[in-house]
């Protein structure tokens, strides 16, 4: 842990879990853990923070990578983009900056792709997928449902 | 305002109050159109100008569109000292390092912009500044979803938090402290908005214009 009156400057990298209340102006790196940054803590990083989960009460100015999921708590502030697998964001959390979802692969398609290789099988025809249009495929204006729009106008094209 | 949307019955045959929505939610169509086209092209450039929140960022992760999040007003806030806010009047170079630090993309690289309602809580001078900068960034066909309140309404009121409930509900709900609000007619509204291709108008019940401008 690094307590409240601290101030680290420099990289900071291991393999153990950590909490910061102080202050950390350089990168961290705990590939295999989690970081949590509390509601005293700042951290301020060129290339930014990487771990296996970060929870943020504090602040944050630099980019945030976990393998896991990133949570950022009510009342933290992070300048930075995100990049991870899940995140969890509370209200009135302040953020600014872009957000990347790792895609994991599901393991029953990564099975049968490693099956593929070793023993040829026939797969069964996938079902088709719902349509992610199925949400908001009613026409707008639709006469069956009660409109909330009593005019619509087109400005001209310029 | 919203909330007196959000508990408009609408009275069936057999003479009963049934309340349209959830408590909270309203129906968009302007952000239904803007759904309709980030379904049908993946992979786009979102920017959000009214915080992040979880149910919008589970939403267009679900697409795998890439999000940009910022919380506008609070930006500006911080940013700017109140004496700049209240005489209206913003140094050219301060406007532009505000816009370099909360708009710095590329030209044209962006594909569509959701401002809720915070444009109308913008000061002026930084609106038009903002809305420029986001015909700059955005890409051609881009769109830009914004509300707009009715011009006869309060001259403060607290600007909205809109989290997506599906891909034609919203859940609106005031945010912050009361802050001035700045009327927008449709002619302001279009006027704002002269370089982009269109702007079309949706209007509600409770006179609430939602607009989508097409760059």
């Amino acid at each position: 842990m690094i307590g409240k009156t601290l101030t680290v400057h420099g990289h900071l990298s291991g393999r153990e879990d950590l909490v910061i209340d102080g202050r950390v102006e350089g990168d961290i790196e705990l590939i295999e853990n989690r970081l949590t940054i509390g509601a005293g803590g700042h951290v301020q990083g060129e290339k930014g923070v990487k771990a296996r989960e970060i929870v943020v009460f504090g602040s944050v100015n630099g980019d945030l990578e976990a393998t896991e999921r990133i949570e950022i708590k009510k009342n933290a502030k992070v300048v930075g983009n995100l990049r991870s697998a899940r995140f969890v964001i509370e209200d009135e959390a302040y953020f600014k900056g872009n957000i990347d979802t790792i895609r994991t692969e599901p393991k029953v398609a990564a099975a049968a792709a490693a099956g593929a290789s070793a023993k040829p099988v026939p797969q069964p025809a996938p079902a088709p997928a719902p349509s992610p249009l199925a949400a908001v495929a009613e026409p707008i204006n639709s006469p069956a449902q009660p409109s909330l729009i009593q005019g619509a106008r087109e400005g001209q094209r310029r | 305002m919203f909330e007196r949307l959000t508990h408009t019955a609408s009275k069936s045959s057999a003479g009963n109050h049934t309340p349209e929505y959830a408590l909270g939610a309203r129906r968009s169509y302007a952000f239904e159109t803007i759904t309709r086209r980030l379904v049908e092209q993946p992979c786009q450039h979102v920017l959000d100008f009214g915080g992040l929140n979880q149910p919008n960022l589970d939403f267009f992760s679900k697409f795998g569109h890439r999000l940009y999040s910022e919380d506008l007003l609070r930006s500006i806030d911080t940013f700017f000292t109140p004496d700049e806010i209240d005489r209206r009047q913003i140094e050219p170079s301060r406007l532009e390092q505000f816009l370099d630090e909360s708009l710095d993309f590329p030209d044209q690289s962006t594909d569509a912009a959701l401002c809720w309602d915070v444009l109308q809580f913008v000061p002026p001078v930084l609106c038009g500044a903002i809305v420029e900068r986001l015909f700059r960034i955005l890409a051609p066909d881009a769109y830009i979803l914004a509300y707009f309140h009715p011009e006869t309404g309060p001259q403060k009121t607290c600007a909205h938090l809109c989290r997506i409930v599906d891909g034609k509900t919203l859940m609106m709900r005031p945010r912050g402290a009361q802050r001035m609000i700045q009327p927008f007619n449709n002619r302001a509204i279009e006027r704002i908005f002269q370089r982009f291709r269109t702007v079309k108008f949706f209007l509600t019940r409770d006179h609430l214009r939602e607009v989508i401008v097409q760059r």
